[in-house]
């Protein structure tokens, strides 16, 4: 079936929901006339997309795609093709056209980040047609109709709304109001022209669809005319979309200073950015419990899938205020190391991609005088060069029965943005 | 010339230990032998020890018995005694001394047997178990974060407890089966001390780690005391319980010793760098008071960082 997908519906929980929901769709005549016309004309260009395992012969995964250009050019997700590019020597992708017809496709450009690939036609028939792109994206509340083949029933199409693009994220997703099911994924999401505005990509349930948004689709076309990508490439084109993803994500958020607020008795950065979505909580209503413990997390909304065992590009800030005024010194000082006890990695990732954590700890000092048992960890990723998954935890010493912890955890990152992150992360907490 | 005979038991302890100045003793179970044997097996005159006149050596003669005369378990007539050659007659065993043989040595007394007797005293282990008691449970009240019930808590603490009684028992039971004493008491003070002590260490490990954040030898030294105390203890606990050379006890005590850590730390090492999504760090952290060591600056802990960046991408070649 096809890989899932990650998605980061509420707050403290990072659910990880895959594309499962099967609703019957319920629409209006009116669009029930507009998506048969749309299905009629586009058929010949919408394809399933089959990962074919070399030793069995028969498809390990599925997802669809459209064909854009007369050269035989198809669009898809990444995360259904990421089997190929991860074991190219273990996998060929196929398609399965309208008519039945099969045929195999080469890998022509990969963006791990926006999750799209591109993929070429080995034969083309005499007559090619393509699904036009759109040149904007349409008002919100506006119609817009997603095709795919969700679990390899055949091409359907799901007329949807259109309600704009994500607010706050930093991986910009269209937000569509229709069911997307596995086996979508990599399908187009066209408006009332038949013009590509957005690709599946992922479902929150319950109505709730994500698109990879038109102007994503348009920078993939720019690889349109390039050559097919060498086995031996397809890591360092990953590498470089990664780099240079965490350059402008670390960019925008090293390069203005933190908004700060109250927690406990410290002052923390509270929001560092518009597109981290931040969630709080107590143990105040917990009558029993002989501690106060204040909680303020945020993280990024959504991570880069580069295959079934390994995520990036996350990031996750956690900070926790303790008081165990009655719990006294030692017994809170106990306490206070079992919560720092056990922190655990913020991404998914296999012991192939992935070294094992080493950390680095100290006391230290910042510039606002507050006191930290400190600790720096860092795993290197073994495919890709210059990439780290970092993890950070903090606790302050300054008080007897009292205490902050700060923890952050960050996957494929540069050194050079760690440093200068946890620098700044360091120094931005004080006491009020 | 004094012959002397020796009653053995089954192991050939000695029991009882008879001395004849006279150069033959007769062996029977009539009432007129030299030594009066009740054994139902043995004839009423069954045997005749006597010193040979030209040799000067003991002998056995079989006075006609119904069942003979074993020596060193081979039935004899008449036989030509060396020393440690034991008799069997009926069903007694018995050893013929030959009083010119000089004896072994004295094994020389050790000081530290005096030196460790104040251990042998009843109110001192009762006291220390119960020192035992209120640590534990003293330590699982401070790991605690919810409201502390202390009768709730003992039963736990004393199953502990009397998992560590398996120790100084068994030591106790191997003495009493070899020596007939078992010192028990010496034991279990012994095993309180060595419980408390090692207490002691830990809490001088989690103070010595929390403040200057050892590297990899810290390890390294911990095996080493680690295997020094459970070497002593084992020592002393030989000492107490049995009577040896002390070149067998160090040999005995070092060999137990490494039979407790080699599992444990092969286990240890083969497992140490498998692959885990959580990193292995050191978790403690101590109240202001047992904060000694000075903190370094955020500067600092962001230069040494680099070298952990070095050491992350030496992993990716293995």
């Amino acid at each position: 079936m096809l890989a899932p997908l990650n998605i980061i519906v509420t707050g403290t929980l990072n659910l990880r929901i895959l594309l499962f929901m099967l609703t019957v769709f319920c629409s209006l005549a009116h669009s029930q006339q507009t998506a048969q016309n749309l299905f009629g004309q586009h058929r010949t260009a919408l394809y399933q997309i089959k990962i074919i395992e070399l030793e069995s012969g028969n498809k390990s995964s599925i997802g669809s795609g459209f064909q854009i250009d007369s050269s035989g050019n198809v669009v898809t997700n990444y995360h259904v093709v990421s089997e190929y590019v991860y074991n190219p020597d273990k996998f060929r992708i196929e398609y399965l056209a309208y008519d039945g017809s099969e045929g195999q496709l080469q890998l022509v450009d990969v963006d791990v980040v926006n999750d799209l690939a591109l993929v070429r036609k080995v034969t083309l028939s005499e007559q090619e047609s393509a699904f036009p792109i759109a040149q904007s994206l349409p008002l919100q509340g506006s119609a817009i109709y997603s095709l795919g083949n969700p679990h390899d029933l055949g091409m359907i199409v799901v007329p949807g709304t259109f309600n704009g693009l994500k607010k706050s994220s930093f991986y910009q997703r269209i937000h569509f109001t229709g069911s997307i099911n596995p086996g979508m994924s990599g399908g187009p999401v066209v408006n009332e022209l038949g013009e590509v505005v957005g690709v599946n990509v992922a479902t929150a349930g319950n109505q709730i669809g994500f698109l990879i948004p038109l102007a994503k689709i348009q920078g993939l076309l720019k690889s349109q005319d390039a050559q097919v990508l060498k086995n031996n490439q397809l890591k360092p084109r990953i590498q470089e979309q990664l780099l240079v993803n965490q350059n402008k994500l670390f960019s925008l958020l090293n390069n203005h200073p933190w908004e700060t607020s109250e927690l406990g008795e410290a002052i923390i950065p509270s929001k560092i950015t518009d597109f981290i979505s931040c969630w709080g909580g107590s143990n105040t209503s917990d009558k029993e419990a002989l501690y106060l413990s204040v909680e303020n997390r945020c993280q990024l909304d959504e991570q880069i899938y580069l295959h079934s065992g390994l995520r990036t590009g996350g990031l996750e800030v956690e900070f926790e205020w303790l008081d165990g005024e009655s719990l006294g010194e030692h017994r809170f000082y106990n306490f206070y190391s079992q919560s720092i006890t056990g922190a655990g990695a913020g991404n998914i990732a296999s012991k192939n991609d992935v070294t094992n954590f080493r950390c680095q700890q100290d006391k230290v000092t910042n510039i606002h005088n507050v006191t930290n048992k400190t600790l720096l960890c860092l795993r290197a990723y073994k495919e890709f060069e210059q990439l780290y998954d970092v993890l950070f935890v903090a606790a302050t010493l300054d008080h007897a029965y009292r205490g902050l912890i700060s923890h952050y955890t960050l996957s494929g990152v540069s050194k050079e943005s760690t440093l200068i992150f946890t620098r700044k992360f360091m120094d931005s907490i004080e006491w009020q | 010339m004094a012959i002397v005979l020796e009653l053995l038991s089954r192991k050939n302890i000695p029991l009882k230990h008879y001395k004849f100045e006279q150069d033959y003793v007769c062996v029977g179970r009539d009432f007129n032998n030299d030594l009066r044997l009740d054994d139902p097996y043995i004839c009423p005159s069954h045997m005749l020890v006597a010193i040979d006149p030209e040799s000067g050596k003991l002998m056995v003669n079989d006075c006609q018995s119904t069942n003979g005369i074993k020596v060193n378990n081979k039935f004899v007539r008449q036989a030509i005694l060396n020393s440690q050659d034991v008799i069997k007659i009926g069903r007694t065993r018995l050893r013929i001394i030959d009083t010119k043989v000089p004896l072994a040595e004295a094994i020389p007394l050790s000081e530290l047997e005096e030196d460790l007797s104040w251990l042998n005293q009843g109110f001192l282990a009762i006291f220390l178990s119960l020192v035992c008691v209120g640590f534990l449970l003293l330590s699982k009240y401070l790991g605690s974060v919810q409201e502390f019930n202390v009768i709730k808590a003992l039963p736990s603490e004393l199953g502990q407890l009397a998992v560590f009684c398996v120790w100084p028992l068994s030591f106790a039971i191997l003495a009493k089966v070899v020596k007939k004493e078992s010192h028990i008491v010496s034991q279990f003070s012994l095993m309180w001390i060595v419980v408390l002590f090692v207490n002691g260490l830990i809490l001088l490990q989690k103070i010595a780690i929390f403040n200057i954040h050892p590297g990899a030898w810290f390890a390294w030294l911990e095996l080493v005391i680690f295997a020094t105390v459970v070497a002593i203890f084992i020592w002393l606990s030989l000492f107490v319980a049995l009577h040896q050379a002390n070149n067998r006890r160090n040999i005995i005590a070092i060999s137990m010793t490494l039979v407790i850590l080699a599992p444990i730390y092969t286990l240890g090492f083969l497992n140490s760098d498998q692959f885990s999504p959580r990193p292995n760090y050191n978790p403690i952290l101590l109240p202001p008071t047992y904060n000694i060591t000075s903190a370094s600056q955020t500067d600092k802990f962001i230069e040494q960082a680099d070298s952990l960046f070095t050491q992350v991408d030496k992993l990716k070649i293995k």
